[in-house]
Protein backbone atom coordinates (compact mmCIF):
# COMPACT_ATOMS: atom_id res chain seq x y z
CA UNK A 1 0.00 0.00 0.00
CA UNK A 2 1.51 3.37 -1.00
CA UNK A 3 2.07 6.43 1.21
CA UNK A 4 2.85 4.34 4.30
CA UNK A 5 6.54 5.11 4.75
CA UNK A 6 7.27 6.65 8.12
CA UNK A 7 9.42 9.75 8.07
CA UNK A 8 12.85 9.53 9.65
CA UNK A 9 16.43 10.61 9.13
CA UNK A 10 16.91 7.52 6.97
CA UNK A 11 13.74 8.15 4.99
CA UNK A 12 13.36 11.89 4.77
CA UNK A 13 10.31 13.70 3.48
CA UNK A 14 10.50 16.34 0.78
CA UNK A 15 8.16 19.30 0.48
CA UNK A 16 8.56 21.64 -2.49
CA UNK A 17 6.73 24.94 -2.61
CA UNK A 18 6.16 26.66 -5.95
CA UNK A 19 5.19 30.28 -5.37
CA UNK A 20 3.61 32.54 -7.96
CA UNK A 21 5.54 35.85 -7.81
CA UNK A 22 3.79 37.50 -10.74
CA UNK A 23 2.75 41.16 -10.56
CA UNK A 24 -0.90 40.38 -9.90
CA UNK A 25 0.19 39.16 -6.46
CA UNK A 26 0.20 42.80 -5.31
CA UNK A 27 -3.60 42.75 -5.43
CA UNK A 28 -5.39 42.26 -2.14
CA UNK A 29 -6.33 38.78 -0.98
CA UNK A 30 -10.06 38.08 -1.08
CA UNK A 31 -12.00 40.24 1.34
CA UNK A 32 -8.94 41.85 2.98
CA UNK A 33 -6.64 44.83 2.49
CA UNK A 34 -3.54 42.63 2.58
CA UNK A 35 -1.55 42.01 -0.59
CA UNK A 36 -1.60 38.42 -1.82
CA UNK A 37 2.22 38.28 -1.97
CA UNK A 38 2.45 39.45 1.67
CA UNK A 39 -0.08 36.90 2.84
CA UNK A 40 1.60 34.15 0.85
CA UNK A 41 5.02 34.95 2.34
CA UNK A 42 3.42 35.08 5.77
CA UNK A 43 1.78 31.66 5.27
CA UNK A 44 4.99 30.03 4.02
CA UNK A 45 7.07 31.58 6.83
CA UNK A 46 4.49 30.35 9.34
CA UNK A 47 4.66 26.85 7.84
CA UNK A 48 8.48 26.83 8.00
CA UNK A 49 8.30 28.14 11.58
CA UNK A 50 5.91 25.38 12.60
CA UNK A 51 7.92 22.67 10.87
CA UNK A 52 11.15 23.85 12.50
CA UNK A 53 9.50 23.77 15.89
CA UNK A 54 7.95 20.39 15.19
CA UNK A 55 11.35 18.97 14.24
CA UNK A 56 13.05 20.67 17.16
CA UNK A 57 14.24 18.40 19.92
CA UNK A 58 16.73 18.26 22.73
CA UNK A 59 19.70 18.46 20.40
CA UNK A 60 18.40 20.97 17.88
CA UNK A 61 16.32 20.56 14.75
CA UNK A 62 16.18 16.94 13.60
CA UNK A 63 16.98 16.37 9.97
CA UNK A 64 13.95 14.49 8.71
CA UNK A 65 12.79 16.67 5.84
CA UNK A 66 14.09 18.58 2.85
CA UNK A 67 12.27 21.74 1.89
CA UNK A 68 12.41 23.79 -1.26
CA UNK A 69 10.77 27.14 -1.94
CA UNK A 70 10.87 28.06 -5.63
CA UNK A 71 9.49 31.34 -6.88
CA UNK A 72 8.44 32.03 -10.46
CA UNK A 73 7.80 35.20 -12.44
CA UNK A 74 9.14 36.96 -15.55
CA UNK A 75 11.43 39.96 -15.96
CA UNK A 76 10.64 43.07 -17.98
CA UNK A 77 11.66 41.29 -21.18
CA UNK A 78 9.22 38.46 -20.36
CA UNK A 79 12.06 36.04 -19.61
CA UNK A 80 11.13 33.50 -16.96
CA UNK A 81 12.77 33.94 -13.57
CA UNK A 82 12.64 30.58 -11.84
CA UNK A 83 14.67 30.09 -8.70
CA UNK A 84 14.95 29.64 -4.96
CA UNK A 85 12.88 32.12 -2.98
CA UNK A 86 14.68 31.64 0.33
CA UNK A 87 16.55 34.73 1.49
CA UNK A 88 19.40 35.22 3.94
CA UNK A 89 22.03 32.52 4.51
CA UNK A 90 20.01 29.96 2.53
CA UNK A 91 19.56 32.16 -0.55
CA UNK A 92 20.26 30.35 -3.81
CA UNK A 93 19.64 26.84 -2.46
CA UNK A 94 16.84 24.85 -4.04
CA UNK A 95 16.44 22.17 -1.40
CA UNK A 96 17.59 22.55 2.18
CA UNK A 97 17.15 20.36 5.23
CA UNK A 98 14.70 21.41 7.88
CA UNK A 99 17.75 21.54 10.18
CA UNK A 100 19.23 24.30 8.04
CA UNK A 101 15.85 26.03 7.90
CA UNK A 102 15.69 26.04 11.70
CA UNK A 103 19.27 27.15 12.17
CA UNK A 104 19.49 29.78 9.45
CA UNK A 105 16.51 32.10 9.13
CA UNK A 106 17.25 35.31 7.24
CA UNK A 107 16.34 37.29 10.31
CA UNK A 108 14.32 36.97 13.48
CA UNK A 109 11.68 39.59 14.21
CA UNK A 110 10.24 39.97 17.67
CA UNK A 111 6.48 39.99 18.03
CA UNK A 112 4.25 40.14 21.09
CA UNK A 113 1.94 37.19 21.53
CA UNK A 114 -1.05 36.85 23.81
CA UNK A 115 -0.64 33.66 25.78
CA UNK A 116 -2.83 32.03 28.40
CA UNK A 117 -1.23 31.80 31.83
CA UNK A 118 -2.04 28.20 32.71
CA UNK A 119 -1.81 28.81 36.45
CA UNK A 120 -4.02 31.92 36.69
CA UNK A 121 -6.14 31.47 33.56
CA UNK A 122 -5.43 35.06 32.48
CA UNK A 123 -4.02 36.22 29.16
CA UNK A 124 -0.55 37.68 29.30
CA UNK A 125 1.77 39.28 26.76
CA UNK A 126 4.73 37.19 25.80
CA UNK A 127 7.62 38.33 23.56
CA UNK A 128 8.00 35.79 20.80
CA UNK A 129 10.61 35.33 18.10
CA UNK A 130 9.30 35.31 14.55
CA UNK A 131 11.89 34.08 12.03
CA UNK A 132 11.71 35.02 8.34
CA UNK A 133 12.91 32.95 5.39
CA UNK A 134 10.80 34.26 2.51
CA UNK A 135 10.05 37.86 1.51
CA UNK A 136 7.15 38.93 -0.73
CA UNK A 137 7.92 39.39 -4.43
CA UNK A 138 5.57 40.52 -7.24
CA UNK A 139 6.79 41.09 -10.77
CA UNK A 140 6.00 40.13 -14.36
CA UNK A 141 3.76 37.28 -15.47
CA UNK A 142 3.13 33.62 -14.63
CA UNK A 143 5.51 31.13 -16.33
CA UNK A 144 3.82 28.11 -14.78
CA UNK A 145 5.10 25.52 -17.27
CA UNK A 146 8.67 26.63 -16.67
CA UNK A 147 8.41 26.25 -12.91
CA UNK A 148 6.75 22.84 -13.20
CA UNK A 149 9.55 21.65 -15.47
CA UNK A 150 12.10 23.01 -12.99
CA UNK A 151 10.32 21.21 -10.15
CA UNK A 152 10.41 17.98 -12.16
CA UNK A 153 14.20 18.21 -12.42
CA UNK A 154 14.67 18.95 -8.72
CA UNK A 155 12.43 16.08 -7.65
CA UNK A 156 13.82 13.61 -10.15
CA UNK A 157 17.28 14.17 -8.67
CA UNK A 158 15.96 13.95 -5.09
CA UNK A 159 14.21 10.66 -5.78
CA UNK A 160 17.43 9.15 -7.13
CA UNK A 161 18.95 9.81 -3.72
CA UNK A 162 15.88 8.79 -1.70
CA UNK A 163 14.24 5.96 -3.65
CA UNK A 164 12.43 4.48 -0.64
CA UNK A 165 11.22 7.65 1.05
CA UNK A 166 7.69 8.93 1.34
CA UNK A 167 7.20 10.56 -2.08
CA UNK A 168 7.77 14.31 -2.39
CA UNK A 169 4.84 16.68 -2.07
CA UNK A 170 4.57 19.73 -4.31
CA UNK A 171 2.55 22.66 -3.01
CA UNK A 172 1.85 25.06 -5.84
CA UNK A 173 0.28 28.40 -4.98
CA UNK A 174 -0.85 30.76 -7.73
CA UNK A 175 -3.42 33.46 -8.38
CA UNK A 176 -3.99 32.89 -12.06
CA UNK A 177 -3.58 30.86 -15.17
CA UNK A 178 -0.39 29.83 -16.87
CA UNK A 179 1.01 32.34 -19.33
CA UNK A 180 3.54 30.08 -21.00
CA UNK A 181 1.37 27.21 -22.22
CA UNK A 182 -0.70 24.30 -20.99
CA UNK A 183 0.66 23.29 -17.56
CA UNK A 184 -1.18 19.97 -17.43
CA UNK A 185 1.45 17.80 -19.21
CA UNK A 186 4.13 19.24 -16.93
CA UNK A 187 2.08 18.49 -13.83
CA UNK A 188 1.40 14.97 -15.13
CA UNK A 189 5.13 14.43 -15.61
CA UNK A 190 5.77 15.37 -11.99
CA UNK A 191 2.96 13.12 -10.80
CA UNK A 192 4.58 10.34 -12.83
CA UNK A 193 7.71 10.48 -10.68
CA UNK A 194 7.66 7.95 -7.85
CA UNK A 195 9.54 6.43 -4.96
CA UNK A 196 8.90 2.85 -3.86
CA UNK A 197 6.24 4.32 -1.57
CA UNK A 198 4.12 6.00 -4.23
CA UNK A 199 3.92 8.76 -6.79
CA UNK A 200 4.82 12.37 -6.21
CA UNK A 201 1.83 14.35 -4.96
CA UNK A 202 0.96 17.68 -6.56
CA UNK A 203 -1.39 19.97 -4.69
CA UNK A 204 -2.58 23.29 -6.14
CA UNK A 205 -3.93 26.27 -4.27
CA UNK A 206 -5.47 29.20 -6.14
CA UNK A 207 -5.64 32.46 -4.17
CA UNK A 208 -8.14 35.08 -5.24
CA UNK A 209 -8.65 38.82 -5.09
CA UNK A 210 -12.42 38.48 -5.02
CA UNK A 211 -14.23 36.94 -2.07
CA UNK A 212 -15.92 34.44 -4.37
CA UNK A 213 -17.12 30.99 -3.42
CA UNK A 214 -14.24 29.02 -1.99
CA UNK A 215 -13.71 25.44 -3.04
CA UNK A 216 -11.41 23.10 -1.13
CA UNK A 217 -10.57 19.47 -1.84
CA UNK A 218 -13.19 18.80 -4.55
CA UNK A 219 -13.70 15.20 -5.66
CA UNK A 220 -15.07 15.96 -9.14
CA UNK A 221 -14.74 18.77 -11.69
CA UNK A 222 -18.50 19.21 -11.76
CA UNK A 223 -19.43 22.49 -10.10
CA UNK A 224 -16.04 24.11 -10.66
CA UNK A 225 -16.67 27.66 -11.90
CA UNK A 226 -14.33 28.02 -14.89
CA UNK A 227 -11.64 26.50 -17.06
CA UNK A 228 -8.80 27.60 -14.76
CA UNK A 229 -10.37 25.70 -11.88
CA UNK A 230 -10.87 22.62 -14.05
CA UNK A 231 -7.21 22.70 -15.16
CA UNK A 232 -6.03 23.00 -11.56
CA UNK A 233 -8.31 20.09 -10.67
CA UNK A 234 -6.72 17.91 -13.32
CA UNK A 235 -3.23 18.98 -12.24
CA UNK A 236 -3.92 17.97 -8.63
CA UNK A 237 -3.34 14.54 -7.11
CA UNK A 238 -6.05 12.55 -5.40
CA UNK A 239 -5.47 12.73 -1.65
CA UNK A 240 -3.99 9.45 -0.37
CA UNK A 241 -6.04 7.53 2.17
CA UNK A 242 -3.97 8.74 5.14
CA UNK A 243 -4.44 12.40 4.15
CA UNK A 244 -8.14 11.88 3.55
CA UNK A 245 -8.63 10.11 6.89
CA UNK A 246 -6.77 12.84 8.79
CA UNK A 247 -8.82 15.57 7.15
CA UNK A 248 -12.15 13.87 7.79
CA UNK A 249 -11.17 13.21 11.41
CA UNK A 250 -10.54 16.92 11.80
CA UNK A 251 -14.00 17.71 10.52
CA UNK A 252 -13.04 18.91 7.04
CA UNK A 253 -15.84 18.23 4.59
CA UNK A 254 -14.69 16.09 1.69
CA UNK A 255 -15.66 13.02 -0.28
CA UNK A 256 -13.63 9.97 -1.27
CA UNK A 257 -11.51 10.81 -4.29
CA UNK A 258 -10.96 14.36 -3.04
CA UNK A 259 -8.08 16.14 -4.74
CA UNK A 260 -5.41 18.34 -3.21
CA UNK A 261 -6.80 21.54 -4.62
CA UNK A 262 -8.26 24.80 -3.31
CA UNK A 263 -9.84 27.52 -5.41
CA UNK A 264 -10.50 31.15 -4.47
CA UNK A 265 -8.70 30.52 -1.20
CA UNK A 266 -8.40 33.22 1.43
CA UNK A 267 -5.74 33.21 4.16
CA UNK A 268 -7.68 30.78 6.36
CA UNK A 269 -8.12 28.26 3.55
CA UNK A 270 -4.51 28.75 2.42
CA UNK A 271 -3.11 27.95 5.87
CA UNK A 272 -5.44 24.99 6.26
CA UNK A 273 -4.44 23.79 2.80
CA UNK A 274 -0.74 23.91 3.67
CA UNK A 275 -1.40 22.11 6.91
CA UNK A 276 -3.58 19.35 5.47
CA UNK A 277 -1.43 18.94 2.38
CA UNK A 278 1.67 18.17 4.38
CA UNK A 279 0.31 16.75 7.63
CA UNK A 280 0.61 13.04 6.90
CA UNK A 281 4.14 13.47 5.61
CA UNK A 282 5.40 15.37 8.64
CA UNK A 283 3.84 13.28 11.36
CA UNK A 284 6.30 12.61 14.10
CA UNK A 285 5.60 10.75 17.28
CA UNK B 1 11.84 -11.30 43.79
CA UNK B 2 8.38 -11.51 42.37
CA UNK B 3 9.57 -11.93 38.82
CA UNK B 4 12.51 -12.23 36.50
CA UNK B 5 12.65 -9.73 33.70
CA UNK B 6 14.15 -9.08 30.29
CA UNK B 7 14.21 -5.60 28.74
CA UNK B 8 14.50 -5.06 25.00
CA UNK B 9 14.76 -1.71 23.30
CA UNK B 10 15.75 -0.22 19.97
CA UNK B 11 15.89 3.48 19.08
CA UNK B 12 13.98 4.73 16.07
CA UNK B 13 17.24 6.00 14.64
CA UNK B 14 19.68 3.15 15.12
CA UNK B 15 22.62 5.47 14.43
CA UNK B 16 21.54 7.86 17.14
CA UNK B 17 20.68 5.97 20.34
CA UNK B 18 20.69 9.25 22.29
CA UNK B 19 17.45 10.09 20.50
CA UNK B 20 15.70 7.07 22.08
CA UNK B 21 12.62 8.52 23.80
CA UNK B 22 10.96 5.43 25.23
CA UNK B 23 11.78 4.57 28.82
CA UNK B 24 11.27 1.72 31.25
CA UNK B 25 11.99 0.87 34.86
CA UNK B 26 11.61 -2.29 36.90
CA UNK B 27 11.70 -3.20 40.60
CA UNK B 28 11.38 -6.99 40.81
CA UNK B 29 11.50 -7.04 44.62
CA UNK B 30 8.52 -4.70 45.02
CA UNK B 31 6.71 -6.07 41.97
CA UNK B 32 6.74 -2.85 39.96
CA UNK B 33 7.40 -2.18 36.29
CA UNK B 34 6.67 0.69 33.90
CA UNK B 35 7.13 1.66 30.26
CA UNK B 36 6.74 5.09 28.70
CA UNK B 37 6.78 6.39 25.13
CA UNK B 38 7.89 10.01 24.86
CA UNK B 39 6.23 11.98 22.07
CA UNK B 40 8.99 12.87 19.61
CA UNK B 41 7.35 16.07 18.46
CA UNK B 42 7.55 17.47 22.01
CA UNK B 43 10.73 18.70 23.64
CA UNK B 44 12.85 16.74 26.11
CA UNK B 45 10.33 13.92 25.77
CA UNK B 46 12.85 11.16 26.44
CA UNK B 47 13.87 12.85 29.66
CA UNK B 48 10.23 13.20 30.74
CA UNK B 49 9.52 9.56 29.88
CA UNK B 50 12.52 8.43 31.94
CA UNK B 51 11.57 10.64 34.90
CA UNK B 52 7.99 9.38 34.86
CA UNK B 53 8.92 5.69 34.55
CA UNK B 54 11.40 5.98 37.40
CA UNK B 55 8.99 7.95 39.59
CA UNK B 56 6.08 5.60 39.14
CA UNK B 57 8.20 2.54 40.00
CA UNK B 58 9.90 4.23 42.97
CA UNK B 59 6.70 5.67 44.41
CA UNK B 60 3.50 5.03 42.48
CA UNK B 61 0.81 7.71 42.77
CA UNK B 62 -2.31 7.21 44.79
CA UNK B 63 -4.84 6.99 41.98
CA UNK B 64 -7.88 6.98 44.25
CA UNK B 65 -8.44 10.70 43.67
CA UNK B 66 -7.52 13.32 41.10
CA UNK B 67 -6.21 15.58 43.88
CA UNK B 68 -3.68 13.01 45.09
CA UNK B 69 -2.65 12.21 41.55
CA UNK B 70 -2.19 15.93 40.83
CA UNK B 71 0.08 16.33 43.86
CA UNK B 72 2.23 13.44 42.67
CA UNK B 73 2.30 14.83 39.13
CA UNK B 74 3.25 18.32 40.28
CA UNK B 75 6.23 16.93 42.17
CA UNK B 76 7.30 14.83 39.18
CA UNK B 77 6.87 17.72 36.73
CA UNK B 78 9.16 19.86 38.85
CA UNK B 79 11.95 17.32 38.38
CA UNK B 80 11.56 17.74 34.61
CA UNK B 81 11.38 21.54 34.62
CA UNK B 82 14.40 21.84 36.91
CA UNK B 83 16.36 19.65 34.50
CA UNK B 84 16.02 22.18 31.64
CA UNK B 85 18.19 25.27 31.33
CA UNK B 86 15.78 27.56 29.46
CA UNK B 87 18.39 30.27 28.98
CA UNK B 88 20.34 27.96 26.67
CA UNK B 89 17.45 27.15 24.33
CA UNK B 90 17.32 28.10 20.63
CA UNK B 91 14.40 30.07 19.16
CA UNK B 92 12.74 26.90 17.90
CA UNK B 93 12.96 25.21 21.30
CA UNK B 94 11.50 28.01 23.40
CA UNK B 95 7.89 27.81 22.10
CA UNK B 96 7.88 24.08 22.76
CA UNK B 97 8.53 24.63 26.45
CA UNK B 98 5.05 26.13 26.77
CA UNK B 99 3.52 22.75 25.92
CA UNK B 100 6.26 20.74 27.58
CA UNK B 101 7.00 17.12 26.85
CA UNK B 102 4.40 14.41 26.45
CA UNK B 103 4.55 10.71 27.14
CA UNK B 104 2.31 7.71 27.33
CA UNK B 105 2.60 5.55 30.44
CA UNK B 106 1.81 1.98 31.48
CA UNK B 107 2.70 0.53 34.85
CA UNK B 108 1.92 -2.60 36.80
CA UNK B 109 1.89 -3.43 40.48
CA UNK B 110 2.14 -7.07 41.55
CA UNK B 111 1.47 -8.46 45.01
CA UNK B 112 1.39 -11.97 46.41
CA UNK B 113 1.12 -13.71 49.77
CA UNK B 114 4.16 -15.30 51.31
CA UNK B 115 4.25 -19.03 50.58
CA UNK B 116 5.56 -21.15 53.41
CA UNK B 117 4.14 -24.47 52.30
CA UNK B 118 5.60 -24.67 48.80
CA UNK B 119 2.18 -24.25 47.23
CA UNK B 120 2.05 -21.50 44.63
CA UNK B 121 -0.23 -18.58 45.39
CA UNK B 122 -1.86 -16.39 42.72
CA UNK B 123 -0.50 -12.92 42.18
CA UNK B 124 -2.72 -9.88 42.35
CA UNK B 125 -2.00 -7.69 39.33
CA UNK B 126 -3.01 -4.07 39.00
CA UNK B 127 -2.23 -2.17 35.80
CA UNK B 128 -2.69 1.49 34.95
CA UNK B 129 -2.33 3.23 31.63
CA UNK B 130 -2.67 6.45 29.75
CA UNK B 131 -2.09 6.24 26.01
CA UNK B 132 -1.16 3.34 23.80
CA UNK B 133 1.49 1.34 25.61
CA UNK B 134 0.05 -2.14 26.03
CA UNK B 135 0.25 -5.06 28.45
CA UNK B 136 0.01 -8.65 27.22
CA UNK B 137 -0.80 -11.28 29.85
CA UNK B 138 0.43 -14.66 28.63
CA UNK B 139 -0.08 -18.13 30.11
CA UNK B 140 1.25 -21.31 28.54
CA UNK B 141 2.04 -19.34 25.39
CA UNK B 142 -1.52 -18.05 25.02
CA UNK B 143 -2.46 -14.40 25.45
CA UNK B 144 -5.17 -14.29 28.14
CA UNK B 145 -5.80 -10.58 27.93
CA UNK B 146 -4.40 -7.29 26.75
CA UNK B 147 -4.62 -3.92 28.46
CA UNK B 148 -5.69 -1.21 27.76
CA UNK B 149 -5.93 -1.93 24.04
CA UNK B 150 -7.88 -4.76 22.49
CA UNK B 151 -7.99 -3.58 18.88
CA UNK B 152 -4.98 -2.74 16.70
CA UNK B 153 -6.93 0.12 15.07
CA UNK B 154 -6.40 2.12 18.25
CA UNK B 155 -2.69 2.32 17.47
CA UNK B 156 -3.57 4.41 14.41
CA UNK B 157 -4.98 7.28 16.46
CA UNK B 158 -3.12 9.88 18.48
CA UNK B 159 -2.88 8.62 22.05
CA UNK B 160 -3.58 10.51 25.22
CA UNK B 161 -0.41 11.61 26.97
CA UNK B 162 0.77 13.03 30.27
CA UNK B 163 2.43 16.38 29.84
CA UNK B 164 5.44 17.62 31.75
CA UNK B 165 3.69 20.95 32.29
CA UNK B 166 0.31 21.77 33.74
CA UNK B 167 -2.23 22.80 31.09
CA UNK B 168 -5.71 23.97 31.80
CA UNK B 169 -8.21 21.55 30.39
CA UNK B 170 -5.81 18.60 30.48
CA UNK B 171 -7.34 15.77 32.45
CA UNK B 172 -5.18 12.78 33.26
CA UNK B 173 -7.63 9.90 32.88
CA UNK B 174 -5.93 6.65 33.80
CA UNK B 175 -7.37 3.37 32.62
CA UNK B 176 -7.11 0.65 35.26
CA UNK B 177 -7.30 -3.14 35.32
CA UNK B 178 -7.07 -5.74 38.06
CA UNK B 179 -6.68 -9.48 37.67
CA UNK B 180 -4.93 -12.54 39.05
CA UNK B 181 -1.81 -14.12 37.65
CA UNK B 182 -0.17 -17.44 38.34
CA UNK B 183 3.47 -18.31 38.79
CA UNK B 184 4.87 -18.92 35.36
CA UNK B 185 2.68 -16.32 33.68
CA UNK B 186 4.44 -13.89 31.39
CA UNK B 187 3.66 -10.16 31.34
CA UNK B 188 4.85 -8.14 28.36
CA UNK B 189 4.83 -4.34 28.67
CA UNK B 190 5.30 -2.83 25.21
CA UNK B 191 5.37 0.63 23.69
CA UNK B 192 3.14 1.19 20.69
CA UNK B 193 5.34 -0.03 17.83
CA UNK B 194 5.90 -3.48 19.34
CA UNK B 195 2.40 -3.59 20.82
CA UNK B 196 0.80 -2.74 17.48
CA UNK B 197 2.77 -5.45 15.68
CA UNK B 198 1.91 -8.00 18.38
CA UNK B 199 -1.77 -7.11 18.33
CA UNK B 200 -1.94 -7.44 14.54
CA UNK B 201 -0.28 -10.87 14.77
CA UNK B 202 -2.84 -12.00 17.33
CA UNK B 203 -5.71 -10.64 15.24
CA UNK B 204 -4.38 -12.56 12.25
CA UNK B 205 -4.43 -15.76 14.31
CA UNK B 206 -0.64 -16.12 14.44
CA UNK B 207 0.94 -18.10 17.26
CA UNK B 208 3.69 -16.14 18.98
CA UNK B 209 6.63 -17.96 20.53
CA UNK B 210 6.96 -15.97 23.73
CA UNK B 211 9.66 -18.31 25.05
CA UNK B 212 11.78 -17.51 22.02
CA UNK B 213 11.46 -13.76 22.69
CA UNK B 214 12.50 -14.37 26.29
CA UNK B 215 15.56 -16.29 25.22
CA UNK B 216 16.78 -13.68 22.72
CA UNK B 217 19.81 -11.57 23.48
CA UNK B 218 19.24 -7.83 23.21
CA UNK B 219 21.21 -7.79 19.96
CA UNK B 220 19.13 -10.62 18.47
CA UNK B 221 15.94 -8.84 19.41
CA UNK B 222 17.17 -5.58 17.88
CA UNK B 223 18.08 -7.34 14.64
CA UNK B 224 14.66 -8.97 14.58
CA UNK B 225 12.93 -5.58 14.94
CA UNK B 226 15.19 -4.03 12.29
CA UNK B 227 14.10 -6.86 9.99
CA UNK B 228 10.44 -6.13 10.70
CA UNK B 229 11.08 -2.46 9.92
CA UNK B 230 12.68 -3.33 6.62
CA UNK B 231 9.62 -5.39 5.72
CA UNK B 232 7.32 -2.52 6.76
CA UNK B 233 5.69 -4.81 9.30
CA UNK B 234 6.33 -2.63 12.32
CA UNK B 235 6.01 1.07 12.88
CA UNK B 236 9.30 2.89 12.38
CA UNK B 237 9.53 4.17 15.92
CA UNK B 238 11.39 3.70 19.18
CA UNK B 239 10.62 0.12 20.18
CA UNK B 240 10.52 -1.29 23.69
CA UNK B 241 9.34 -4.51 25.31
CA UNK B 242 9.81 -5.44 28.97
CA UNK B 243 9.04 -9.08 29.72
CA UNK B 244 8.29 -10.23 33.27
CA UNK B 245 8.20 -13.90 34.15
CA UNK B 246 6.32 -14.41 37.40
CA UNK B 247 7.59 -16.83 40.00
CA UNK B 248 10.96 -15.39 40.81
CA UNK B 249 13.80 -17.68 40.02
CA UNK B 250 11.58 -20.66 39.26
CA UNK B 251 11.55 -20.81 35.45
CA UNK B 252 7.92 -21.85 35.51
CA UNK B 253 7.24 -20.87 31.92
CA UNK B 254 9.21 -23.87 30.60
CA UNK B 255 7.24 -26.98 29.72
CA UNK B 256 8.95 -29.04 32.37
CA UNK B 257 8.28 -26.35 34.98
CA UNK B 258 4.71 -25.92 33.85
CA UNK B 259 4.25 -29.62 34.55
CA UNK B 260 5.75 -29.13 37.97
CA UNK B 261 3.44 -26.21 38.59
CA UNK B 262 0.42 -28.25 37.50
CA UNK B 263 1.60 -31.11 39.68
CA UNK B 264 1.87 -28.79 42.68
CA UNK B 265 -1.59 -27.41 42.03
CA UNK B 266 -2.96 -30.95 41.65
CA UNK B 267 -1.30 -31.96 44.92
CA UNK B 268 -2.78 -28.92 46.62
CA UNK B 269 -6.21 -29.73 45.25
CA UNK B 270 -5.96 -33.37 46.36
CA UNK B 271 -4.81 -32.35 49.83
CA UNK B 272 -7.61 -29.84 50.06
CA UNK B 273 -10.21 -32.46 48.98
CA UNK B 274 -8.74 -34.99 51.40
CA UNK B 275 -8.91 -32.43 54.18
CA UNK B 276 -12.55 -31.64 53.38
CA UNK B 277 -13.34 -35.37 53.17
CA UNK B 278 -11.64 -35.97 56.46
CA UNK B 279 -13.50 -33.06 58.06
CA UNK B 280 -16.83 -34.36 56.74
CA UNK B 281 -16.02 -37.83 58.18
CA UNK B 282 -15.19 -36.34 61.55
CA UNK B 283 -18.38 -34.32 61.56
CA UNK B 284 -20.51 -37.35 60.62
CA UNK B 285 -18.86 -39.43 63.37
CA UNK B 286 -19.36 -36.64 65.91
CA UNK B 287 -23.01 -36.24 64.99
CA UNK B 288 -23.58 -39.98 65.19
CA UNK B 289 -21.96 -40.17 68.62
CA UNK B 290 -23.95 -37.16 69.75
CA UNK B 291 -27.25 -38.62 68.57
CA UNK B 292 -26.49 -41.85 70.41
CA UNK B 293 -25.23 -40.17 73.53
CA UNK B 294 -26.95 -40.72 76.89
CA UNK B 295 -27.00 -36.94 77.50
CA UNK B 296 -29.09 -36.24 74.39
CA UNK B 297 -31.50 -39.14 75.16
CA UNK B 298 -31.94 -37.86 78.74
CA UNK B 299 -32.47 -34.32 77.44
CA UNK B 300 -35.12 -35.61 74.99
CA UNK B 301 -37.06 -37.29 77.84
CA UNK B 302 -37.26 -33.97 79.70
Amino acid sequence: MPYQREISRDHKACILFLLDQSYSMVEPLGGTAQRKCDELAKAVNAWLYNMSIRASGNEGVRDYMDVGVIGYRTDQQANPIIGPALVGPLAGRELVSITDIGNHPARIDTVVQQILDEETGEMMEFPSESPIWVDPVAEGSTPMCHVLYHAYQILNAWIQQHPDSFPPIVIHISDGESQDGDPLPYAEAIKGLATSDGNVLVFNCHVSMTPAQQIAFPSSPGGLPDELARVLFQMSSVLPETFYRNAVMEGIQMSPGARGMAFNADMVVLVKFLDMGTRAAVQLR
Amino acid sequence: MLFEHRAFWLPKDVQNPNAYEDAFDVDAVRGMAAVCDGVSSTIFAGRWAAILAKAVVAEPPDVSSHELLDVWLKRTREIWSHSVDETALAWHQKPKMLDGAGTTLLWIELATEESSDGIARPYQLRAYSIGDCCLFHVRHGQVLQTFPIQDSARFETNPQVIRSVFKRGDVVELEAMETQCRPGDLLALCTDAVAGWTMRQLEAGATLDWNAYWDMSLEQWQQWVIGLRQQNQIRYDDSTAVLLRLGGEAPAIRVVDREREESLLDTAETKWKDAIGSLKGSLRKGLRELSESKWLKDRGKK
